[in-house]
C-alpha cells in the first residue's frame, strides 16, 4: 500500500512539471510586454525597456522557463505580480480557502441531493418519482451556472432580501454560490448514482439475498449501494476538479476572491506571473485530489487494496 | 464497508463545516430598501469598485490607475485641482504666481495643514513629494516639463521648468502631497496611506475591500460622512442588483445597459456624466491609399456617428469631432463642428477624388475586441460597403501595440483626454498612431504650448484644430459617458475629470 502512493506521488512530478511547461508556454505566447503593462501608458519607451530588461522579458524561452522553474522550486518564488508587485505567492495563498470552501461546499451539496435521490430513482424504477428525478436532473445538469447565479442573486437577494449578493464577508455570502455549483453537479450525480444502482440491483448476488429473505434496506444500503459507489467516488473526484475551474465562473458572478477571479482579472490586466501561478495551483490542487481518490479507491475496493499489499 | 462509508461522508461534512466555520458572520451592512426607510440619518456610505485595486501609492502604479486614484483621491491632497470648469483652483497652494518667462511657479502653501500622523505639512513635504513623484515613470507625462523643485520657505515651494509649458498648472494637480517622515520612517506607501486628505486609511484589501475614516484633524470642514467602504465587485450586473438590494450606495461606471431601467424606476439619483475619453477611428497616414487625404474624408462622410453611437454605446454616448469635448481649453463651440457630416453622396465624391471611383478593398480593419469597440466598426464596416470600399474586421488583443507600432491600416482605438487641448500633441505630433506629420500642426502646438497669453493659445489651438479638420488624420466617433446612480437620500457630486470622478468629501446624507 506504501509503494502504491509513493509510486503515486512520484508520478506527481512529470505531471506538475508538464502541467507548468504548458502553461508557461501559453502565457509566454500571451502578446504584451510586462514593462509597458506594469508602467502604464505615461512611462516612456526607455523606462518600459528598461523594466523589460530587469524582468528577463527578452531572454530566450527556456532561459525565461528553466528561471521560473528554480525560482518556483528553490524558493517557492513564483515571480510578482504586475498588478500589485507583491510576490503571486501570497496572493495565491490567500484566495485558496474561499475556493476550496465553495468547491467543498459545492460537492457536498451535489452529494446530498443527488445520491440519495439517485438511489431513489433506481429502486422505484419508472415509478413518478423516479420520472421526475430524471428529467429534473436533466435540467439541472443543462443549466448554465452563470445563468443560474444571476437567477439566484435577483431572487434571493434583490426580491427577497434574504441573502447577500457578492463577497465573501460571512458564511451567508457563501449560500447561494454553493448552490449554484451543486444544482447542475446533482442533476449529474443522480444520473450516475441511478444507473450504478440498476446495473448493481440487477445482479445474481441480490436476487440470492432478496431470496433469503433480506430485508429491503439491507439490500439497499449494504449490498447494492457499497458496490455502486466506486464510480460514483470517480464522478465526485472529477466533478470536483470540474468545480474548482467552474468556480471561475461562479465567483465572478458572487464576486468572492477566490483562485477564479484571480485569473479572471489576472487576464484581463495581462498579469501573467498571477495567472500562471493560480492555473498551477488549481493543477497541482487537481493531481492531488485524483490521488486522494485513487487511494480511496484503494479503500473502498478490497480488490484494489488486495493487488497493492502483496 | 458501511462504517467506512459513513466515516467518508462524515469526513466530507467535517471538511466544510470548518470550511465554512473559518468565516465569521459579520452580517451585511447596508440602506435597507436604498433610503426608502426613513430610519435614523447614516453616517456611512458604500462604494463601488469595477475592478481589484493595485496599489494606494500616489505616485507610483497608483497614481494611474482609476481605480486607484478612487482611493488616493479620498486621502491625499495636490497643490491644485482643476474643476469641470477646466479651471485651476488652488488646494494645498493658497495661491501662486508664474514668472513672466513662464519657467518659475512659486506656490503660497495653506498653513496649518495636517497629515493622518499628525504632523504639519511645510513646503519641505511638497518638494519631498515632487521629487518622490519623479523617480516614477507611470507619472512621466507630469513631471517632463519640471527641471527642479525647491522649498524656499515653511510655506513657499517653486518649481523651475525646463522649458515655457502654460498647461503645466493643470498637471499639478496629479502630484499629491505625501509626508516625507512617514515615508522616510520606512512605512510603504503601497498598503498604508499618510496624506493630508479629509479621510484616512482604516484598512485595505488590494481584492476585496477598503476602509477609510474621517479624519477628524482636516484643514477644512471635516466631511459629513464618518465611514465609507469601497467594495470591488468585478461582475457590473451583480453590482447593479448589490445596489438595488441595498449593499451598495453609490455606482458608476457600471454596463450602460442597466442604466435606463435603474433611471427609469426614479427610485434613485442618477446622471449620465461626461468623461474625458474619446473613442476613435485611426487610419493609417502613411499606407496607402489612406496616405491619400481625400481617401480619408470618404471615410469620414461614410462614418455614421449617430448609428454608432446607438448601436455601440445604448445612444448614451455624445457624437466627438476632435479628440475632446468643448470643456478643453481650446475647443469652443465654434470649431468643436463635424466638417464631415454623414453623407454618402460626398463620400463617393472624396472617393473619386483619390481615384477610387468604384471603390476599392481597404484590407483588415485591427479591432479592440470583446468592447463596444467592435460594434460600430461594424456599422462603419456597413457603411463603408455602400460606397464600395469593403473592409474586414479582426479582433485583436495588442491593437494598442499594433497602432503604436503603426502596423494596421484601419484601428479602432479610444483614447483619454484632458482639460487642456495641449494634450491633443500626443495624437498629432510625430511619432503618434495615426502617423500622422504636419510640420506646421507641430509647430503651432509647440507655439501655444509655450504662449502664456490665454487669448491668443485659444486663437493658435483654434488654427490647430482647423488644420486637423482639414487633413482628418483620424475619425474621432464619440465621447463616451458614464453612468453614475446613487440612493436618493445621499447627496454627490459626479466630475466629469476621469481621474477625479467623486469625492466622499462631497457626499452627505439628507
Amino acid at each position: 500500500m506504501i509503494k502504491y502512493v509513493l509510486k503515486r506521488l512520484l508520478l506527481l512530478i512529470p505531471v506538475i512539471l508538464g502541467v507548468i511547461l504548458i502553461i508557461f508556454t501559453i502565457m509566454y505566447l500571451m502578446p504584451g510586454d510586462p514593462g509597458r503593462i506594469i508602467l502604464g501608458e505615461n512611462a516612456s519607451q526607455e523606462a518600459v525597456d528598461q523594466k523589460n530588461e530587469e524582468l528577463g522579458y527578452y531572454d530566450p524561452f527556456f532561459v525565461q522557463f528553466f528561471n521560473y522553474l528554480k525560482d518556483a522550486i528553490t524558493k517557492l518564488d513564483f515571480g510578482e505580480s504586475y498588478r500589485t508587485s507583491k510576490p503571486v505567492f501570497d496572493d495565491v495563498f490567500a484566495r485558496i480557502p474561499n475556493s476550496l470552501k465553495i468547491s467543498f461546499n459545492g460537492i457536498l451539496g451535489a452529494c446530498i441531493i443527488g445520491i440519495p435521490l439517485g438511489i431513489l430513482s433506481a429502486v422505484k424504477q419508472y415509478s413518478a418519482v423516479d420520472t421526475i428525478s430524471r428529467v429534473t436532473a436533466m435540467l439541472a445538469a443543462a443549466i448554465p451556472p452563470f445563468w443560474l447565479g444571476m437567477m439566484l442573486i435577483f431572487a434571493f437577494a434583490l426580491k427577497l432580501g434574504w441573502l447577500p449578493s457578492s463577497g465573501a464577508e460571512s458564511w451567508k455570502h457563501f449560500i447561494l454560490p454553493m448552490i449554484t455549483l451543486a444544482i447542475p453537479y446533482a442533476g449529474s450525480m443522480l444520473r450516475m448514482t441511478r444507473s450504478t444502482m440498476l446495473e448493481t440491483i440487477r445482479q445474481d448476488y441480490i436476487r440470492t439475498a432478496r431470496a433469503k429473505g433480506v430485508p429491503q434496506r439491507t439490500i439497499v444500503f449494504k449490498h447494492a449501494l457499497r458496490n455502486a459507489l466506486l464510480p460514483i467516488i470517480t464522478i465526485m473526484a472529477t466533478s470536483f476538479g470540474g468545480l474548482l475551474g467552474g468556480a471561475v465562473i461562479t465567483e465572478s458572478v458572487f464576486s468572492i476572491p477566490g483562485l477564479g477571479t484571480l485569473i479572471v482579472t489576472g487576464i484581463r490586466q495581462r498579469d501573467k506571473p498571477v495567472v500562471l501561478a493560480a492555473i498551477l495551483f488549481l493543477a497541482v490542487m487537481f493531481s492531488i485530489i485524483m490521488l486522494v481518490v485513487d487511494l480511496l479507491y484503494a479503500f473502498v475496493d478490497p480488490r484494489i487494496k488486495a493487488k497493492y499489499s502483496k | 464497508m458501511k462504517k467506512k462509508l459513513s466515516l467518508l461522508l462524515a469526513m466530507l461534512l467535517l471538511v466544510s463545516v470548518l470550511a465554512l466555520g473559518c468565516s465569521s458572520d459579520t452580517g451585511t451592512a447596508g440602506n435597507e430598501g436604498d433610503g426608502e426607510t426613513s430610519g435614523e440619518k447614516r453616517d456611512d456610505v458604500i462604494i463601488y469598485v469595477e475592478n481589484p485595486w493595485s496599489s494606494l501609492d500616489p505616485h507610483g502604479t497608483g497614481a494611474t490607475t482609476y481605480v486607484n486614484m478612487y482611493l488616493t483621491n479620498q486621502m491625499y491632497e495636490s497643490l491644485t485641482y482643476v474643476n469641470d470648469a477646466g479651471e485651476v483652483t488652488p488646494v494645498l497652494a493658497k495661491d501662486w504666481t508664474v514668472s513672466d518667462d513662464g519657467l518659475v511657479y512659486t506656490f503660497n502653501l495653506q498653513e496649518g495643514v495636517k497629515f493622518h500622523n499628525g504632523e504639519e505639512m511645510k513646503a519641505s513635504d511638497v518638494a519631498y513629494s515632487y521629487e518622490r513623484a519623479m523617480g516614477f515613470p507611470e507619472l512621466e507625462t507630469y513631471y517632463a516639463p519640471i527641471a527642479s523643485v525647491a522649498a524656499t520657505g515653511d510655506y513657499t515651494f517653486e518649481i523651475t521648468l525646463k522649458y515655457a509649458f502654460a498647461p503645466f498648472l493643470t498637471y499639478t494637480e496629479n502630484i499629491p502631497v505625501v509626508s516625507e517622515k512617514y515615508v522616510e520612517e520606512g512605512n510603504s506607501l503601497l498598503d498604508t496611506a499618510c496624506g493630508t486628505g479629509p479621510y484616512q486609511l482604516v484598512d485595505f484589501d488590494m481584492n476585496t475591500e477598503c476602509n477609510m475614516t474621517r479624519f477628524d484633524d482636516y484643514w477644512k470642514e471635516p466631511a459629513s460622512i464618518k465611514d465609507a467602504k469601497f467594495k470591488v465587485i468585478t461582475e457590473g450586473t451583480t453590482a447593479v442588483v448589490a445596489f438595488e438590494s441595498g449593499e451598495l450606495d453609490f455606482i458608476f461606471c457600471f454596463n450602460v445597459s442597466a442604466f435606463a431601467p435603474l433611471e427609469e424606476s426614479g427610485k434613485y439619483n442618477t446622471m449620465l456624466g461626461s468623461t474625458y475619453h474619446t473613442a476613435h477611428i485611426l487610419m493609417n497616414n502613411k499606407v496607402e491609399p489612406l496616405d491619400n487625404v481625400h481617401m480619408r474624408r470618404a471615410l469620414a462622410h461614410a462614418t455614421d456617428r449617430e448609428t454608432m453611437i446607438e448601436i455601440a454605446y445604448e445612444g448614451l454616448a455624445t457624437p466627438a469631432y476632435l479628440m475632446a469635448n468643448t470643456s478643453t481649453f481650446g475647443v469652443t463651440e465654434e470649431n468643436f463642428v463635424n466638417a464631415y457630416p454623414y453623407d454618402l453622396d460626398l463620400a463617393r465624391e472624396e472617393l473619386a477624388a483619390a481615384g477610387y471611383p468604384d471603390g476599392l478593398d481597404l484590407g483588415t480593419m485591427t479591432i479592440m475586441g470583446g468592447t463596444y469597440h467592435e460594434k460600430y466598426a461594424q456599422v462603419f464596416q456597413q457603411s463603408l460597403s455602400e460606397i464600395g470600399v469593403t473592409i474586414e474586421l479582426q479582433a485583436s488583443e495588442t491593437a494598442v501595440a499594433d497602432a503604436t507600432a503603426h502596423d494596421y491600416t484601419l484601428c479602432t482605438m479610444g483614447n483619454g483626454f484632458t482639460s487642456d487641448f495641449a494634450y491633443n500633441s500626443s495624437h498629432y505630433v510625430p511619432d503618434n498612431m495615426m502617423n500622422y506629420d504636419n510640420p506646421e500642426v507641430t509647430a503651432l502646438f509647440e507655439e501655444a504650448a509655450q504662449e502664456q497669453d490665454s487669448d491668443r493659445r485659444l486663437e493658435l489651438y483654434g488654427q490647430v484644430i482647423q488644420i486637423i479638420q482639414e487633413d482628418c488624420p483620424n475619425i474621432p466617433i464619440f465621447n463616451k459617458q458614464i453612468p453614475w446612480v446613487w440612493a436618493k437620500d445621499l447627496n454627490a457630486t459626479p466630475h466629469i475629470n476621469s481621474g477625479h470622478p467623486y469625492y466622499v468629501y462631497e457626499m452627505s446624507w439628507n
